[in-house]
């Protein structure tokens, strides 16, 4: 092989230099980059941009007679008013423009020179041209190439001079590897098996067991990483409220995808369009998600069109660059600048996923995915609901029937005064977790205290008369607001038990028995009938995002009761629901007879008041609903249904909580696309366009829905999907990928370091059916991966990037690596945990700036908290800042590679944030009972458990040092370790004296912190 | 000539001064092991080259999220309380975008409170805003701004990204990448939010801060409202301030001796990360505690005791200018009021006094001429009412093509009022201000061209103006 690269780095010596004249020019070597850099700025594809008449983007045009002149003439370079200008002396002519433009370099015109007269012959884009199988290169040093990937890489090092670095110890090289197949450290005593090992394929075994790892989908969780980044997956909608969203079993199956090898083409397919696919089941469909996980609003006053288009265009970006590394995004409002990509070619491709159903503005609805025992259940309850709801038909209808006499004797009731509301006077109170109460002048009662799920018991009298209501007001009372948001507590309060007696002098208690609840709000799925339900674990519940100053609530007994003057109440408020800071605060009791509800002053129906006060004559059509409405609602036959009914409704609700839901892709009539002028959605003076892929790849007819784009993407012609691909894998296993821009194959993006091995790689991919598995072992069983990743002084200067492979990379690991590397050390990380997502440790305060609703942010109890960080809840607008500080990204946007920043901030989260300190504090108690008989042993453990090998000397003694200082100072501060220890779930055994707890939390927090810890070499 | 993201080539970099290194020198954790190359990650304590001569050094930017009314506060339209009621004519509002006013009646709806001339220029202001008007003559106010999205969360992304597309770079990240970082012991981008009392709360994302496709430590630090000002700032329940010195300093020693072993140059900037975050856990509680402000300061500000307000935020950003933070920006949530105009009283009341007590005071104390002020929200609210319910109330809508901010100092002509709506107050007809104009020349008056200041990322040399943007020279001084 005897080709190089123009990247800059590789600086060419004047040997080579010389050696370049007698070879014949390449355009997409040695002329595109040229012009790609300093012509297209001016003379590129983007026709509305461009400042001149002259196009250098193809030969027609490059050729074109422009008045007597052109800029190309094949094989004339005197001709070529190319060449004339770049060679020119004249400021005012010469090209590039001496104001602007960046200048050419003297090798750079001789090469542009060159090519002229060599016949200006050129190449379409090296990623437009499907991947030919390259043969495999000869090398000088047969020894070393373990597989045809390092025959590609040798040789050419071998054609630079450059040699290639030594293996890797086998510590270092199984700890990589583990962290490259599985994102997690390997076991200390698999690295002491794999090190002492003499079985000559001890490593293809490694390769082997961590890949195929049959009982565990840490492979997969690995992958899954990565890919979750692309398709930028999240629990969460992106805009505005930022709501969660249903989509895990996407996830999920994205890990059992890589688990079990999926091939690729057949993934892509049903992520694009398995709902589609012939045949498709639950699984397509999960796969389908992928369509949803574009960004969505339920902002009011957002324009449904308006966002409909921006999800269009989200998929259009995402896909693009998740599949064929383009950027055609940008040319959403023009044509793309220096890529073959017209505006049109945007929108045909937006039109793939025209049938796609979904609201522009609000909540999406997932679909509902019971395992065939929870069907069954759903299915009895449906039977049962059946009947029921017919009875409550036929009891409607009969009803009606009689609606206006009925609203005339209530009429009649509310004039003679019979239906006002008594407000109770209490006289004594009593609070469970001795919170005090203060009695207002209008009667109201507030209650301040411990922050406690709390029963409250009130007794009170009341005007003589008939009574079968018992109201509840609740206050948001300013003052008490303001209290609580200083604190940070939210307004929200449950009712989860509400009872009544009454109490006849001389007579014992006699309880009472609600039938009916009606409330003016709840949050949903906590309606007024939970609070009289008998069941403790449900609540009428009002959420923190409703700031209504009062809210009213009515229940209704299911007799009357005849008070008289010495007639005396109590009641009892109870808040069982697991919500400490959710008792009721500030409340006033009344009661009524029955039908009083029905007034203005009831709360639940201001607007029938009016009505009660015309004549029928004068009822409009919603006054007649209105009525009607009231009076189904207070008719008890009717009433007993809807609890029966109500009671079946939360049994079905009970089922479907637990059933797995998610958002699919639903088809339907696709809608009309158009090409929008300048991106702007309410211009519709732009053609219409059908589906299609962007022409510059095929013809019209090629593409005509989402399954044929579905089938595309992976066609055997398609020149760009492997080779992406296969790019990103290369970048996972060597930190820099053959093209180093990983989402950038269009025309400005870097050229491939070693093109012919990409287009092995690409097309060998294809061959094998897509096989995954089997090309990331061609990647890692390579001996270009098993090289040292130390840097070299020689590489230093001539390889600063490493873009040649003679060395391995090496880099900081991923935010959910270092969260589960230390969990794993400590012995805390739970395994082949999927599922619904889990909340991290999180500042308190993190979610406060969200609303719609406002949240509460509980973190994840026992293993769930220590699930892998893949698992993690994703939040897009304020994403868990542990992860974040370590370039987690938000998945607003898909992310093909992570930046890899090295802050304060990430020293901060390592040192003091819960995970890292209960990491270490659970490593230090292991310590103390596994690490051995002696300081020195215990350090020795520590160490291999993080780091798969023992300390030097000189890091033993410096450990030992710090451990033996630090047992002085915690030498009886029993008051400090107890602090410590209460930090996370883990706690000790008395037996551990306090100065061994906290010396070894320090040794064990320094290892965690180290630099090796976090970095995989 | 285009900044290099990738740090290691030291041919595209700009020059900077390493005044990091030497700073961090003092710190008594030992020596630094530092490289030419550790500056890369480092996040405080480095200073870039303008592309010109600055006339700001930073920026406090007092977002008003949620979009105040321009017609409570600075822009002056008679003309629409003489037609108040009356329908807003079609030939102005037809093909115009509308956010919950769709399918609504659209009526002119006059101003609620009376304007009045203000300071020696004359500025026309409301009543709502006595603090505010006592600073007038300091004041650029800018009736003209324009913006291109409608609803608050894209609106947001583009007053602060200019793009309404996640991902893309803050102005703060562009401003640090530009200019860095002079704070020695703080981030360079600093966040502060405040609530306040109020009804309508608009969510806001930490991708209004966030530094997309630029490295990672040039985003925004949002300071919490609760506990520490900086996550995990605190150390671990139980450890004492000597504990976790004897910790860093361990941790800095093994990495100093694997260094030896193993050269990497991410090595000497981690020693240098762990050394800084160790004197912020000293240092930055304190930017905290206000009890070396004197009683009449707080007073002059407004700040309670005990209370993280935006008056306190105003103090508190005062305290990181005069710690060299290069761009503080303070949310100020709720001023949404879609349903009751009258809502904004209490939303001018928390902002007014703190407000100009911040230009007043960072006037005595020299430093107005090079910190640039900027006031304003994502959009501005609409010439027409919203009529929410039946109880007769009535608010404004989201408006997006004329609407005011206002700068001071930092290089801005004071006492100015630039550019004019119709006399529906509907459009920006007079020297039109695009959100991207305004970016340019915040741009420009820290010493960076937006046309300069670009990153290569997907296919594209990106910049904070897109494709747009010109520096208005009118409102500079």
């Amino acid at each position: 092989m005897n080709w190089c690269v123009p990247i800059a780095c590789l600086a060419l010596t004047a040997a080579a230099h010389a050696a370049l004249a007698d070879e014949p020019v390449r355009f997409n070597r040695d002329v595109r980059p040229i012009l790609v850099e300093k012509c297209f700025g001016c003379h590129g594809a983007g026709a509305k941009t461009r400042e001149t008449k002259l196009r250098l983007d193809s030969a027609a045009a490059a050729e074109r007679d422009l008045g007597g002149r052109r800029a190309v003439v094949p094989g004339q370079a005197g001709e070529s008013e190319l060449v004339r200008r770049i060679f020119s002396a004249d400021a005012e002519k010469v090209m590039p423009p001496v104001d602007g433009g960046k200048p050419l370099t003297p090798r750079e015109r001789e090469m542009l020179k060159r090519w002229v007269e060599q016949g200006a012959k050129w190449e379409a884009h090296w990623a437009f041209i499907p991947p030919q199988r390259a043969p495999e290169p000869a090398v000088r040093d047969a020894s070393w190439p373990k597989n045809f990937v390092d025959s590609f890489i040798l040789a050419k090092l071998e054609a630079e001079g450059v040699a290639p670095s030594p293996e890797a110890d086998r510590r270092t090289l199984l700890r990589r590897l583990s962290f490259d197949l599985t994102g997690l450290p390997p076991r200390p005593q698999a690295v002491e098996d794999f090190v002492h090992s003499i079985d000559p394929t001890a490593y293809e075994r490694e390769v082997v067991r961590l890949i195929e790892g049959a009982t565990s989908p840490q492979f997969g969780e690995r992958m899954a990483a990565f890919w979750l980044d692309l398709v930028r997956y999240a629990d969460t909608d992106g805009y505005h409220a930022d709501n969660q969203r249903q989509v895990w079993l996407y996830r999920d199956y994205v890990v059992a995808a890589f688990n079990d090898n999926k091939p690729f083409d057949r993934f892509t397919r049903e992520q694009i369009a398995g709902d589609l696919l012939p045949g498709a089941g639950d699984e397509q469909r999960v796969a389908s998600a992928y369509n949803r996980l574009v960004k969505t609003t339920e902002e009011s006053g957002a324009n449904d069109e308006e966002y409909l288009l921006r999800y269009a265009a989200d998929r259009v970006r995402t896909t693009a660059s998740v599949w064929l590394g383009l950027t055609l995004g940008c040319a959403e409002c023009h044509d793309h600048k220096s890529d073959p990509l017209k505006q049109s070619d945007f929108y045909r491709f937006a039109a793939c996923f025209s049938d796609l159903q979904e609201p522009g503005v609000g909540v999406r609805k997932p679909q509902l995915f019971p395992t065939p025992a929870k069907q069954a259940e759903l299915n009895a309850v449906d039977q049962e609901l059946a009947p029921v709801r017919a009875q409550r038909e036929f009891l409607e209808q009969e009803a009606l029937a009689g609606r206006d006499p009925w609203f005339e004797a209530l009429k009649a009731d509310r004039q003679g005064g019979q239906l006002a509301w008594r407000t109770a006077v209490c006289s004594t109170l009593s609070s469970k977790v001795g919170r005090q109460f203060e009695l207002r002048d209008d009667r109201s009662v507030v209650l301040r205290g411990p922050e406690q799920e709390d029963e409250v018991t009130v007794e009170f009298s009341m005007p003589p008369g008939e009574v079968q209501w018992l109201r509840l007001e609740v206050f948001r009372d300013p003052e008490v607001a303001r209290e609580l948001e200083r604190a940070g507590i939210p307004f929200e309060y449950y009712l989860s038990d509400l009872r009544l007696e009454v109490i006849e002098p001389g007579e014992a208690p006699r309880a009472l028995w609600f039938n009916f609840a009606a409330t003016e709000l709840n949050l949903n799925r906590h309606s007024g009938s939970h609070a009289i339900d008998s069941d403790p674990k449900t609540s009428w519940a009002v959420g923190a995002d409703l700031r209504a100053p009062l809210v009213r609530a009515a229940f209704h007994l299911d007799q009357s009761v005849t008070a008289g003057p010495a007639t005396r109440w109590r009641a009892r408020l109870a808040n069982y629901s697991g919500v400490p800071h959710g008792n009721i605060r500030h409340f006033r009791f009344s009661m009524a007879p029955d039908r009083a509800w029905f007034t203005e002053e009831s709360g639940v129906s201001p607007i029938l008041g009016a009505a009660l006060d015309r004549p029928r004559e004068s009822w409009t059509a919603a006054d007649r609903e209105l009525i009607s409405n009231h009076l189904l609602l207070a008719h008890p036959q009717i009433a007993a249904v809807r609890q029966t009914l109500d009671a079946l409704e939360a049994r079905r609700d009970g089922i479907l909580a637990d059933v797995p839901a998610c958002l699919v892709s639903v088809t339907g009539p696709p809608r009309v696309t158009r090409v929008l002028p300048r991106g702007n959605w309410m211009d519709r003076t732009g053609p219409v366009v059908t589906a299609g892929v962007p022409a510059v790849f095929g013809p019209p007819g090629l593409c005509t829905n989402r399954t044929d784009l579905a089938r595309w993407l992976v066609a055997r012609d398609n020149p760009l999907t492997a080779r992406a691909f296969v790019n990103r894998l290369w970048k996972l296993f060597f930190g820099t990928g053959l093209v180093t821009t990983l989402d950038d194959f269009g025309i400005t993006g870097d050229s491939p370091s070693h093109p012919e091995l990409l287009d092995r790689l690409a097309v060998g991919f294809m061959d094998s059916g897509w096989n995954v598995k089997q090309l990331v072992a061609a990647m890692v069983l390579s001996q270009t991966y098993r090289q040292a990743s130390a840097g070299r002084p020689d590489l230093e200067a001539r390889d600063p990037r490493n873009h040649l492979f003679a060395r391995q990379g090496r880099w900081r690991l991923s935010a959910e690596m270092i969260r589960d590397n230390s969990l794993r050390a400590a012995g805390l990380l739970m395994t082949n945990l999927n599922g619904p997502p889990m909340n991290l440790y999180q500042p308190a305060g993190h979610l406060d700036h969200l609303d719609f609703p406002k949240r509460s942010y509980i973190p994840s109890e026992g293993v769930l908290q220590y699930r892998r960080g893949l698992y993690a809840f994703w939040q897009r607008s304020f994403l868990n800042p542990a992860m974040a500080v370590f370039d987690a990204p938000s998945r607003e946007e898909c992310v093909a590679e992570r930046p890899v920043s090295n802050t304060p901030l990430q020293a901060l989260a390592l040192l003091n944030s819960p995970s890292h300190v209960e990491a270490a504090f659970a490593l230090a108690a292991y310590a103390t009972d596994h690490g051995g008989p002696t300081p020195a042993a215990k350090v020795d453990w520590i160490y291999t458990q993080v780091l798969a090998r023992k300390p030097d000397a000189e890091e033993r003694n410096a450990l030992l040092l710090l451990y033996e200082h630090q047992r002085e100072r915690w030498r009886g501060q029993d008051a400090r370790v107890a602090e410590l220890s209460s930090f996370g779930q883990v706690h000790l055994g008395p037996a551990v004296p306090p100065e061994e707890v906290g010396a070894w939390t320090a040794v064990t927090r320094a290892v965690l912190n180290l630099h090796e810890t976090i970095t995989r070499y | 000539m285009p900044h290099s993201l990738t740090g290691f080539d030291p041919i595209a970099r700009r020059a900077f001064f390493g005044r990091g290194a030497a700073a961090l020198g003092s710190l008594a954790l030992g020596s630094l092991g530092g490289s030419a190359r550790a500056e890369f990650a480092t996040t405080a304590g480095e200073v870039r080259l303008p592309h010109h001569a600055p006339r700001a050094k930073r920026v406090i930017f007092l977002y008003m999220s949620g979009g105040p009314s321009q017609f409570e506060t600075f822009d002056h339209k008679p003309e629409l309380a003489r037609r108040n009621g009356q329908p807003m004519p079609e030939s102005v509002t037809q093909g115009q975008p509308v956010a919950q006013l769709q399918g609504k009646p659209l009526n002119i709806f006059g101003p609620r409170y009376p304007f009045r001339r203000v300071g020696q220029c004359g500025a026309e202001m409301t009543t709502l805003l006595p603090h505010l008007a006592g600073v007038a003559d300091e004041m650029c106010i800018v009736r003209s701004m324009q913006t291109d999205v409608i609803n608050h969360d894209p609106a947001h992304t583009f007053m602060n990204t200019g793009s309404a597309i996640p991902g893309r770079p803050s102005i703060g990240s562009w401003v640090l990448y530009g200019l860095g970082n002079e704070a020695q012991d703080l981030p360079g981008f600093v966040v502060l939010l405040s609530m306040g009392e109020g009804l309508m709360m608009q969510p806001i994302a930490s991708r209004l801060w966030h530094s997309g496709f630029l490295p990672g430590h040039l985003q925004g630090v949002q300071f919490s409202a609760r506990n520490d000002p900086i996550h995990y700032l605190r150390n671990p329940p139980g450890v004492t301030v000597d504990d976790q010195r004897e910790l860093v300093g361990t941790i800095n020693d093994l990495n100093r001796h694997f260094a030896a072993r193993l050269p990497d140059p991410e090595i000497a900037a981690r020693i240098t990360q762990y050394e800084l975050a160790f004197k912020m856990q000293m240092s930055a509680p304190g930017i905290l505690d206000f009890s070396d402000e004197p009683r009449h300061v707080l007073d002059f500000y407004g700040v309670e005791p005990g209370e993280r307000s935006f008056a306190g935020n105003c103090l508190l950003a005062r305290r990181l200018a005069e710690r060299g933070v290069r761009f503080i920006q303070l949310y100020h949530r709720d001023w949404d009021h879609h349903k009751n105009i009258f809502d904004i009283e209490q939303k001018a009341r928390e902002v007014d006094r703190a407000s100009a007590a911040l230009v007043l005071d960072l006037k005595q104390r020299g430093l107005l001429d090079d910190t640039l002020i900027v006031w304003g929200g994502e959009f501005g609210r609409t010439p027409m009412s919203q009529s929410a319910s039946d109880d007769g109330t009535f608010g404004r809508d989201h408006h997006i093509r004329g609407f005011s901010m206002w700068l001071a100092g930092g290089g801005v002509k004071p006492g100015i009022t630039h550019g004019a709506t119709d006399e529906l107050g509907y459009r920006a007809v007079e020297n039109p201000v695009h959100v991207h104009d305004l970016h340019a020349t915040m741009l420009h008056l820290l010493g960076l061209d937006h046309l300069k200041l670009t990153v290569h990322h997907q296919s594209r040399e990106m910049r904070l103006t897109d494709v747009a943007g010109r520096v208005v020279k009118d409102i500079l001084a």
